[in-house]
């Protein structure tokens, strides 16, 4: 943690406008980077971007505003805190959100579940891919990357698809979703694995862009 | 087991990984594996990629305006919160004592006298019976008056030294 590291906010940080492809830059990264300088208006400025992407991530998987909303919390605080681990390097910076807020939404799931017994949520598992209405409210970019998406999904056969979403959505490990399926372990790991593969390959240029 | 087949078995693991559905002797497995192999660092990153374009690819659902702005304030203050205590300060002010203890002696010290005195009043006027009654409200006016002035100037040492305390620490800031 940078707690006793903080130095005063530098007011000389750039723009937050800049693209990747006006600098080669991830203006997520160095939004980050100016975070973990202790800059609270990047955290603002990363909030207003990605506040509605985490929200969704969230609540599909959890099917809960309110729970949506106390992981997006989650997550942003997250941020603030770790920013100084963020390697940009490994990933980019909405890559790195992304998968904390889905991490803290499925801490929450499976929490849930144990509360509730597990079989009840993985098997009312929504697939929001297969939705025929194109939901509200989306620009044209993420429109045009959910039908990439739903291409990429498609092409999957059915049983990968499957496995993937239970876990994806459900976070039901290897032997969870094995069980439920009443397939061998092996097929399952195999499944995702050639899942993940194709999907690899098919999504790579819609990897690290901008929403 | 080998490097090779260790290697070969996280690999299939990877995918796992980063759907973060893994438990267990897999998860050791992979986690033991990745700090010292960069080539299954490298593919475990790019499978966190494809969950990130999965979660980027969801249809949006859209969060109530009102309840994120709130949350967004939120953040921002308790982000400023935490930079604010993060500063490094001058070092703690030396401990005070309990307010309760010091107050309570001086409470204690009060309550006594004023006993004792009214003690001696009573027994005065049980041997010189009848009392002047003036006299008697004369005397425990004075005792409540001595009392208070007391406790005043207590109370006035008290933040004198706390002034000099906070002047000093002030100094010490500036100085840095």
């Amino acid at each position: 943690m940078k707690t006793g590291q903080r130095k005063t906010p530098p007011h000389s940080s750039p723009p937050h406008h800049v693209s990747r492809t006006d600098t080669g830059v991830d203006p997520d990264a160095a939004l980050l980077r100016r975070m973990a300088d202790g800059e609270e208006a990047a955290l603002g400025v990363l909030y207003d971007k990605w506040v509605e992407r985490l929200h969704t991530v969230a609540f599909w998987i959890l099917q809960d505003a309110d729970e949506a909303e106390d992981v997006v919390e989650e997550t942003f605080w997250q941020a603030w805190r770790n920013a100084d681990r963020y390697e940009r390097v490994r990933s980019a910076g909405s890559t790195w959100l992304m998968v904390i807020a889905r991490s803290r939404a499925l801490d929450r799931l499976r929490a849930r579940r144990r509360r509730e017994g597990w079989t009840a949520r993985a098997g009312a598992l929504i697939d929001p891919f297969t939705d025929e209405a194109s939901p509200a409210g989306e620009t044209a970019e993420t429109d045009e990357r959910h039908a990439r998406l739903n291409d990429a999904l498609g092409a999957l056969p059915e049983e990968q698809r499957r496995v993937l979403e239970l876990a994806f959505f459900g976070g039901l490990s290897h032997s969870e979703i094995a069980a439920k399926t009443a397939q061998p372990l092996g097929t399952i790991k195999t499944r995702i694995r050639l899942a993940m593969d194709k999907l690899r390959q098919r999504l790579a240029h819609l990897r690290e862009q901008e929403p | 087991m080998s490097d090779t087949s260790l290697h070969a078995d996280v690999e299939e693991l990877l995918p796992g990984a980063a759907l973060e559905i893994l438990d267990g002797e897999d998860l050791a497995r992979v986690q033991s594996h990745i700090h010292t192999c960069a080539e299954c660092r490298r593919m475990l990153d790019r499978y966190r990629q494809v969950v990130g374009a999965l979660a980027q690819g969801l249809p949006s659902q859209v969060p109530d305006p009102a309840r994120y702005q709130l949350l967004r304030r939120r953040l921002l203050d308790r982000a400023r919160g935490a930079s604010l205590t993060a500063v490094p300060t001058s070092p703690p002010l030396p401990k005070r004592r309990p307010v309760r203890e010091e107050g309570a002696l001086t409470r204690w010290t009060g309550w006594g006298v004023a006993a004792g005195l009214a003690g001696l009043l009573v027994v005065h006027h049980a041997i010189h019976r009848p009392l002047a009654y003036g006299w008697l409200a004369a005397g425990l006016l004075a005792i409540v008056v001595l009392t208070l002035a007391g406790y005043a100037v207590r109370q006035r040492r008290r933040l004198t030294a706390l002034q000099e305390r906070l002047s000093r620490a002030g100094g010490d800031r500036d100085d840095r």
